[in-house]
């Protein structure tokens, strides 16, 4: 990094004094710290992908650099989405299989979004930069990298495109019977409004402790303790689907945790809520690697 | 050449004929005794095999029952959760076959119309053949290749044939720091040397073999990985020998939780193994119970598990069960802790405590040893041939010490002598059935109407008439176990204003009910409907 900011310094300096020095030729660029300056493949990163827009960046990283990724889907999801995982290595030095290696994956719980992105971009990174940095050379010759950018490819998807809010669902899409009546999921949230979105539900009510926001009209805000408010809250948009007396009590946004249901002291769902059956329960086909 | 032909053609018939009779079945002949079943009684039994072991061995599964078996109560038996207890998994094909030679019985049927059986006769076909092959060791890891020791190799230190006599038994030691020396009452048995009471040692023992890799380890890698019995998700014992890299990480161990996760119906689990907590129920306490990562079986249940103990010591009459402490990721604890329901186990035969045969000039053993013990009971039956006289051999890890190979054989502790097999399955089916004879059994009794003005007050008692809960006190509280479902059908004309029209109960305990009621609006005919998958289900109609 200093010997980055050594350079821009001396190229900045150069720049000053000698305008005429303005021609782009290749000696008179000083790679920036950062994102790649050219890539073959172009991504931008101010944006978040759908499962279909992660497997299209997969996909060209992997055709782009053939000697440095390999794409393969470990797996499917319950609803059938592959599992894809890059392996960024240098493939012309050494086994793959046998560097020392270091996996990553992004966005176990549905509505983390940007770990995948996040591991995407390592992938993106290493591979965009392998042709003009020693370290990223030397660091795939020796080394393996298992990128598995969306652990959870359904939850990301209807994050994305399902009405939700801003927190749901975190989990992934198998049913479960939350409320143990032997239905699944047939009280969730309705989008009442139709506006793809699940936002709150309010009911006027002269006992309510919300009033308006004066200064927002938008917004509720706590009636004080000797003031009057005129609303009270309902909770999240919907009703009760099934009678049972209760709102929204089994719906699909939280079925179980994904993060719960990995090996190391693994506990069932009454003790630490989310898991499912046992360790990697949530395995639907496929195969998954050794890593 | 033709006699010789026949000769040795009667001489295959006999052993074969032989075999089935006085021998425990291999796996090849418990999948011959499944499917004749299947064949046999095919209204009753449906035969599938639930997946397939490393080795490509079937894991059967039989559902007994008559008419729609999914939606009546069931009771799961589970053989084979050690492989190298074959008894379990006689029992549990035992128990298949003598309920449905019972079938015709007015008292069978009527029990195989109320309660279904899951029954999985073997867990471990893989560690099960050991004791049909040419070298006999108890086993219990499945086809698995496993990395026992770590060290990147696998099975590169098995058990070694030191004498050559097809059964892997003791390697004793001469040696000044041995741990062990031998019983004073029976010379063939070592003991460990009591240090409290200034006795010394004179033996090292090791189980039969070499150290075939020099890493100072006997026998540590050999072949077979994964034990079933360690495999499953309570407390598993993880980096443990035959543990598996994690909880349910076999093929068998994830198709049978799978399927049974799925099976909301069942509410007993009984399987065969070394735990047991039928001879000797468990104990209630208060601290292990009540810690967040539950130890011990809560109240309630404890109740049941002594209520059920006392069942089984009145029926099978055996005497001198063996404690045990279930060991962490076993099936005993998993089909309570995990699964939620009432779970069983039992070994299913043990060596009875002998008594000394004065005639014989025995005493009484100034050492209680459970060897010793066996020794003396296969005398005084007549059983010869399952102990392996002390021999010395020539062993290339001791080359200046003195080395003998012997002791009690493999299997024949834990496993009865057959002839006794028939006698321990009628026992245990009898058990079986009486357990069944108690399940838990909804009813809806003492229904009231009753007019409060313009409406009508509807008041039910919802019983179960079965010594067993509804379910058990631990399945309230994982989901994968269905509460009593309440449902109140009202037509158009009529309305609930009070009460829920739909309401879920906890367990509800052996011979207890709960009382509900509602206020409706309007009148004609509704029905009120009440069940859960492990009690069934009940429907009243009610005119108002």
């Amino acid at each position: 990094m200093k010997r980055y900011i050594q350079y821009l310094t001396i190229a900045l300096s150069l720049f000053t004094v000698h305008h005429s020095l303005l021609a782009q030729t290749p000696d008179q660029l000083f790679k920036a710290a950062g994102s790649p300056v050219n890539p073959k493949v172009a991504v931008s990163w101010n944006r978040y992908n759908d499962h279909a827009g992660i497997t299209e960046i997969c996909k060209k990283i992997a055709a782009a650099y053939p000697d440095l990724a390999k794409l393969e889907s470990i797996g499917k999801s319950y609803k059938g989405r592959d599992l894809w995982c890059l392996t960024i290595t240098d493939f012309k030095k050494g086994d793959p299989d046998k560097k020392p290696a270091m996996y990553i994956d992004g966005n176990i719980h549905s509505n983390e979004v940007q770990g995948a992105e996040f591991s995407l971009y390592a992938a993106w990174y290493l591979t965009e930069s392998f042709k003009d940095t020693k370290f990223v050379q030397e660091l795939l010759a020796d080394k393996t990298f298992y990128i598995v950018p969306t652990i959870n490819p359904d939850g990301r998807d209807s994050y994305f495109h399902a009405p939700n809010t801003g927190s749901s669902p975190r989990s992934g899409v198998i049913p479960v019977d939350n409320d143990r009546d032997g239905q699944v999921d047939e009280d969730g949230y309705d989008d009442l409004d139709g506006d793809n979105e699940i936002l709150l539900m309010r009911r006027k009510n002269s006992n309510g402790r919300y009033r308006i926001d004066p200064s927002e009209p938008r917004r509720l805000i706590q009636a004080g303790p000797d003031e009057k408010g005129d609303y009270e809250i309902l909770g999240l948009e919907g009703k009760d689907n099934d009678g049972d007396g209760l709102v929204n009590e089994d719906g699909y946004t939280f079925e179980y945790d994904p993060n719960r249901d990995w090996g190391w002291g693994w506990q069932p769902n009454y003790i630490q809520n989310g898991a499912y059956k046992y360790p990697f329960s949530l395995r639907r086909t496929g195969r998954w690697k050794n890593l | 050449m033709i006699k010789r032909l026949l000769a040795c053609l009667f001489c295959a018939i006999l052993l074969t004929v032989s075999k089935a009779q006085t021998g425990y079945s291999n796996f090849s002949q418990q999948t011959t005794r499944i499917n004749a079943l299947a064949k046999s009684y095919p209204q009753l039994v449906k035969v599938r095999s639930l997946t397939k072991t490393g080795s490509g061995k079937d894991i059967w599964q039989l559902t007994i029952g008559s008419g729609n078996t999914e939606t009546k109560p069931a009771i799961v038996i589970v053989g084979g959760t050690e492989g190298n207890y074959i008894i379990g998994t006689e029992l549990a094909i035992g128990f298949a076959e003598n309920l449905l030679q019972g079938s015709h019985t007015d008292s069978i049927k009527a029990l195989l119309n109320k309660t279904t059986f899951y029954i999985f006769p073997n867990m471990s076909p893989d560690a099960m053949e050991q004791y049909f092959a040419s070298l006999q060791y108890e086993r219990q890891g499945n086809a698995s290749i496993t990395d026992d020791d770590r060290d990147g190799k696998t099975n590169e230190d098995g058990f070694d044939d030191l004498d050559g006599n097809g059964k892997i038994t003791w390697l004793r030691i001469e040696s000044p720091t041995g741990e062990y020396k031998t019983h004073p009452d029976d010379p063939r048995v070592l003991i460990k040397a009591d240090l409290n009471k200034g006795e010394k040692g004179r033996y090292i023992i090791l189980t039969e073999g070499s150290d075939n890799d020099k890493d100072g380890n006997f026998n540590e890698d050999g072949e077979g990985g994964v034990w079933f019995n360690k495999n499953l998700t309570y407390k598993h014992p993880s980096f443990t020998p035959g543990a598996g890299e994690f909880a349910a990480s076999e093929t068998e161990t994830r198709a049978l939780l799978d399927y049974l996760f799925e099976q909301y119906n069942v509410y007993a689990v009984v399987s065969f193994g070394s735990n047991n907590n039928l001879a000797t129920p468990f104990a209630y306490n208060a601290i292990t119970a009540n810690q967040p990562l539950i130890g011990s079986w809560l109240q309630q249940d404890v109740k049941v598990d002594s209520m059920v103990s006392d069942l089984y010591n009145k029926t099978v009459n055996m005497k001198d069960a063996p404690k045990t402490n279930a060991a962490g990721g076993d099936f005993l604890s998993w089909a309570y802790y995990h699964y939620g329901r009432y779970s069983f186990s039992t070994p299913g035969w043990w060596v009875p405590k002998t008594k000394p045969d004065t005639t014989k000039g025995e005493k009484a053993f100034t050492i209680d040893d459970a060897t010793a013990n066996y020794l003396r009971w296969a005398n005084q039956q007549g059983i010869t041939n399952t102990f392996t006289e002390w021999k010395t051999v020539q062993h290339p890890d001791f080359p200046a010490q003195k080395a003998e190979v012997g002791g009690v054989d493999p299997f024949v502790m834990i496993n009865p002598p057959y002839k006794l097999v028939a006698d321990l399955v009628k026992k245990h089916a009898n058990f079986l059935v009486k357990l069944a004879a108690n399940q838990p059994d909804l009813d809806i009794i003492n229904v009231k109407t009753e007019k409060v003005g313009a409406l009508t007050r509807i008041t039910l008692d919802i019983i179960n008439k079965g010594a067993l809960a509804s379910h058990s006190k631990l399945g309230e509280r994982s989901y994968w176990v269905k509460r009593i479902n309440v449902k109140v059908n009202a037509g158009g004309n009529q309305s609930v204003i009070s009460g829920k029209k739909i309401q879920t109960l906890n367990s509800l305990e052996g011979y207890s009910s709960q009382q509900l009621s509602w206020l409706i609006k309007g009148s004609g005919k509704l029905t009120i409907e009440a069940g859960s998958p492990t009690t069934g289900s009940k429907t009243v109609e009610i005119t108002f």
